[in-house]
């Protein structure tokens, strides 16, 4: 059986890379079964677009952060303001909720949660500032705007402007931003460190990508390739959280040891200051699904994904 | 799935049969989308859900590409020339300029080229610059006697320059994606960047004396030194401060190149204000050239840029891509296959798709031939430039289609832009011969 | 006619106005964070959906005044009093690619409304309002080229060259 497959980032970036080892894996383990031809990345089909894509049957299977598609199912903001990891979520029935609610809201199979665990920073060119209630100040601070984090943005008091992440470096240089919130790996990929000297502790959010399968091709699929398939991608859940939590490690030693200095909240700054993030995107979600009429799902959700 | 030959043959066949069949270019690439949507991404079913699915993503598709502020500097440099002309501004300042200027011939030419290098490098915007410039220069030079590809060649060579020379938004995402120094290949492109705006002006030169008619070198009346420096501070300097203050916006970041285009626009209104040459009239007929070239623009775009699209997600490029590099050969001829198949895509594709194509695959093959990465990437780039400027579906040549006078063939731009791109080749073979133009300023950071 | 002409000018009309109307944002928000305001970061949002708004609005005003570029290589060639003829057949080739856009992009309208998609930038923007765009632009251009198969004026003039 062949399957299409395509990924919404360019092949440079470590998800990708995990990405494509997974489909080489599941096409090893299904030699005679299964063969995933992988069509291309965003120069084929735009980022955007590609979760549609697979709800609408234009290709199978999608690798792609699930905010991308937040507007239609609101669960997938569990994830990024998750405090477990793709495990512990699987264990509890988190990953069997986030299915259902992918399989009536999106017509597609979530099949897992990969490169679980790697969490974000805001990285600034200039010392952070704490308010007097010990949370980041961020008034004048120029940041890059992201819709997954703008609320969160806009409570730390930040003038934010929207940029695709390729005009970043030139508006850094420049300064016409001057911070940027980033995942924990990859920074010196972008070379954005080049400019963003400081990193503000803790850590928030987490990404939220996943694998996700047209629902009508999947009930196509023989039992065993259907096998093949979700058990490959259950083990590399784990298999990539632990490749990231490395790579975490790593790159946060050759930050530092490139002369990154961290700013750190206090210890109750650094609980407002999360407070302040949770608040943001459990507060989207809810309003999100209240706007779809659903007021059960978020307890549940809340309950196995920031017990 | 397809063969990607046949794929390839298929969907470009399409493009051009419509085309030379004499519609619209927009849509000659809708038409083509449609049916090479249908059949590549129409998935299962009847040929009417086919045709659902397939169109429907393709419109999709195309949203998020046309509605990109990377696309702004566009419609706001056409907005800031087309004031800049309307209000009679540019007639004055070109009319100073000649006087001061005196004999040299063709000297509108010279000024094109020194001020197109200028514009395009820092605005970073190939299109806006060409836009701008284009409004600008070619009707006062046409209606100076100038031959039309004198105005024309100039503006689309300078204008590929924009991605050489930093800043480039171009050349960061390129190192970005090929996982360069970034800083090292916005400086390696610098003498490249100058030398090839050097030889745009010793051609020009050449086809003064070739053809002497091209740049009419009628006579300039002899101004007194009292009369010169009343035009250069009345006539030169306040337009002169608009464009620079554009640039300096952008050098020191206070502003992208899209905010200081709209304030080139800003500043362009006031100076008309100034000299009360700001009518009415001359508003709407500003907003209506640059809508209409704009919009032609943008339908364009629409439509090619899910062309691009279509090309990755049916195999075709990615298929030639391998299929070409996959003979071994010596590390010169690799090069220029390599060269020649950004030429190709460059015909049909826009830039960041080709990018996102060719670079997984030729940059690792460049470094298992011993090629230097930031060389290659220099030449990356020049291939990028050119094919802003390949017919038949070169970005700027339609720009430039639309900002040039009623009348001036497609057939005139094309060949217009010619001698420019050959200037651009002989420079990769310069860069071959030399690689320290590229890299010698570089090492000196290292 | 009359109609149609009136119709595609105050499309084309209103799309200039909200050129003209983005620069001044541009300006406007540029100021604002320069100064340390915030302004509203949807500024640049509706701007950049106006550059797919400006297009689908100005494009049926733009093939009446014949200002979408295309080649004439075929038309060159063929003895002039075949021209017209020929002028015609491709009016009505256009006339059929906009009529199919028209409704597929119909149809993509109403799949967006019924899943409720959005495109997510700095605020949740429903798909419907930006697809909705295309069909009236389509539509308006199908009836616009139809002019050019039936009417006393043909597309192209049997010039060679690109022409708009
Ligand atoms: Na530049
Ligand atoms: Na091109």
């Amino acid at each position: 059986e062949r399957v299409t497959a395509m990924h919404v980032f360019p092949t440079n970036l470590i998800y990708t890379k995990t990405f494509l080892a997974i489909v080489d894996d599941i096409n090893e383990r299904g030699k005679g079964v299964v063969r995933i031809d992988v069509l291309g990345g965003p120069e084929a089909i735009g980022m955007f677009q590609q979760p549609a894509a697979a709800r609408d049957g234009v290709v199978d299977m999608v690798h792609v952060p699930g905010s991308f598609y937040g507007a239609n199912v609101p669960e997938i903001d569990a994830m990024v303001g998750a405090t477990v990891t793709p495990m512990e979520a699987r264990a509890k029935g988190g990953t069997r909720l986030m299915d259902q609610a992918h399989q009536q809201r999106f017509n597609v199979r979530f099949l897992g949660w990969i490169d679980g665990g790697v969490k974000f920073h805001i990285y600034m060119a200039n010392q952070p500032k704490f308010g007097a209630d010990g949370v980041l100040d961020l008034t004048g601070v120029k940041l890059r705007d992201n819709p997954i984090y703008t609320a969160f943005f806009k409570a730390l008091k930040a003038t934010t402007a929207s940029l695709p992440a390729t005009e970043v470096y030139s508006a850094l240089e420049k300064g016409v931003v001057d911070a940027a919130a980033w995942t924990q790996i990859g920074l010196m990929d972008l070379k954005w460190d080049k400019f963003l000297k400081w990193r503000v502790d803790p850590a928030f959010y987490t990404t939220d990508i996943g694998i996700i399968f047209n629902l009508d091709r999947w009930r196509e699929l023989s039992p065993e390739a259907q096998r093949i398939i979700e058990e490959t991608i259950i083990e590399w859940e784990e298999k990539s959280y632990n490749d990231r939590q490395a790579d975490v490690a790593r790159e946060l030693a050759e930050l530092e040891r490139r002369g990154m200095k961290v700013a750190a909240h206090s210890e109750e700054g650094a609980r407002k200051y999360l407070a302040l993030a949770d608040e943001a995107v459990w507060g989207r979600m809810k309003e999100r699904l209240a706007a779809m009429g659903d007021t059960t799902s978020y307890d549940k959700l809340r309950a196995i994904y920031h017990p | 799935m397809m063969e990607w030959y046949y794929a390839l043959a298929f969907l470009l066949g399409m493009v051009l049969a419509f085309m030379f069949a004499g519609l619209p270019v927009a849509i000659a690439f809708l038409a083509a989308n449609m049916i090479g949507a249908s059949y590549f991404m129409g998935g299962s079913g009847d040929i009417f859900r086919q045709m659902e699915r397939g169109i429907g993503m393709l419109l999709n598709n195309a949203l998020p590409s046309v509605t990109t502020f990377n696309l702004m500097p566009v419609p706001m440099f056409l907005l800031m020339g087309e004031i800049f002309f309307h209000t009679g501004l540019a007639n004055r300042m070109f009319t100073a300029v000649e006087k001061l200027m005196g004999r040299i011939p063709g000297r509108l030419s010279f000024v094109t080229v020194a001020g197109g290098t200028a514009f395009a490098t820092l605005s970073g915007s190939s299109m806006g610059s060409t836009a701008l410039l284009g409004s600008l220069m070619v009707p006062e030079m046409q209606r100076r006697g100038y031959k039309k590809y004198m105005a024309i060649g100039p503006i689309l060579g300078t204008g590929g320059l924009a991605m050489l020379i930093p800043p480039s938004a171009l050349a960061v995402l390129l190192a970005t994606l090929a996982d360069l120094d970034v800083g090292a290949l916005l400086v390696a492109g610098v003498v490249p960047g100058f030398v090839l705006a050097g030889m745009y002006a010793v051609m020009i030169l050449g086809m003064c004396l070739i053809d002497p008619a091209a740049a009419p070198n009628y006579e300039v009346e002899r101004v007194t030194w009292p009369t010169r420096l009343r035009l250069l501070l009345f006539d030169i300097l306040p337009m002169m401060s608009v464009v620079v203050a554009v640039i300096v916006l952008i050098l020191r970041g206070w502003a992208t190149p899209s905010e200081s285009a709209a304030f080139g626009c800003l500043g362009v209104l006031l100076l008309g204000l100034a000299y009360r040459r700001l009518t009415w009239r001359s508003l709407v007929l500003s907003v209506t050239g640059a809508l209409r070239v704009t919009t032609m623009a943008l339908l364009i775009i629409f439509g090619s840029a899910t062309f691009s699209a279509l090309l990755a997600f049916s195999g075709a490029s990615s298929g030639l891509i391998r299929w070409a590099t996959g003979f071994a050969l010596d590390p010169v001829p690799m090069l220029l296959i390599m060269f020649a198949i950004l030429l190709v895509l460059g015909m049909f594709m826009d830039q960041l798709s080709m990018m996102l194509l060719t670079v997984p695959i030729f940059f690792p093959l460049a470094q298992s031939l011993g090629f230097d990465l930031i060389w290659f990437g220099v030449i990356v780039l020049l291939a990028l430039e050119i094919s802003f400027t390949t017919p038949p579906f070169g970005l700027l040549l339609f720009v430039m289609k639309g900002v040039a006078p009623p009348g001036t063939t497609m057939r005139e731009i094309y060949l217009a832009a010619m001698p420019y791109m050959g200037c651009a080749m002989l420079m990769v073979g310069l860069l071959i011969i030399w690689p320290d133009l590229a890299l010698w300023l570089p090492s000196l950071g290292r | 006619m009359r109609l149609l002409d009136q119709l595609c000018n105050a499309l084309a009309a209103l799309a200039g106005v909200y050129l003209a109307g983005t620069m001044a944002a541009i300006v406007f928000q540029a100021t604002a964070r320069s100064l340390g305001l915030s302004g509203s970061s949807h500024v640049f949002t509706f701007t950049e959906y106006g550059l797919l708004w400006i297009a689908m609005a100005a494009s049926p005003w733009l093939v009446r005044i014949r200002g979408h570029v295309f080649i004439e290589l075929f038309s060159a060639f063929l003895p002039l009093r075949f021209v017209r003829a020929w002028s015609r057949i491709v009016a009505a080739i256009c006339v059929i690619v906009c009529l199919f856009l028209t409704w597929y992009s119909t149809q993509a309208t109403l799949h967006a409304w019924e899943r409720g998609d959005a495109d997510m930038r700095s605020l949740d923007m429903p798909k419907w309002l930006l697809l909705g765009s295309m069909p009236i632009c389509f539509g308006l251009m199908a009836l616009n080229f139809l002019r050019f198969v039936f009417g006393r004026e043909t597309l192209h003039t049997g010039q060679p060259g690109v022409h708009e």
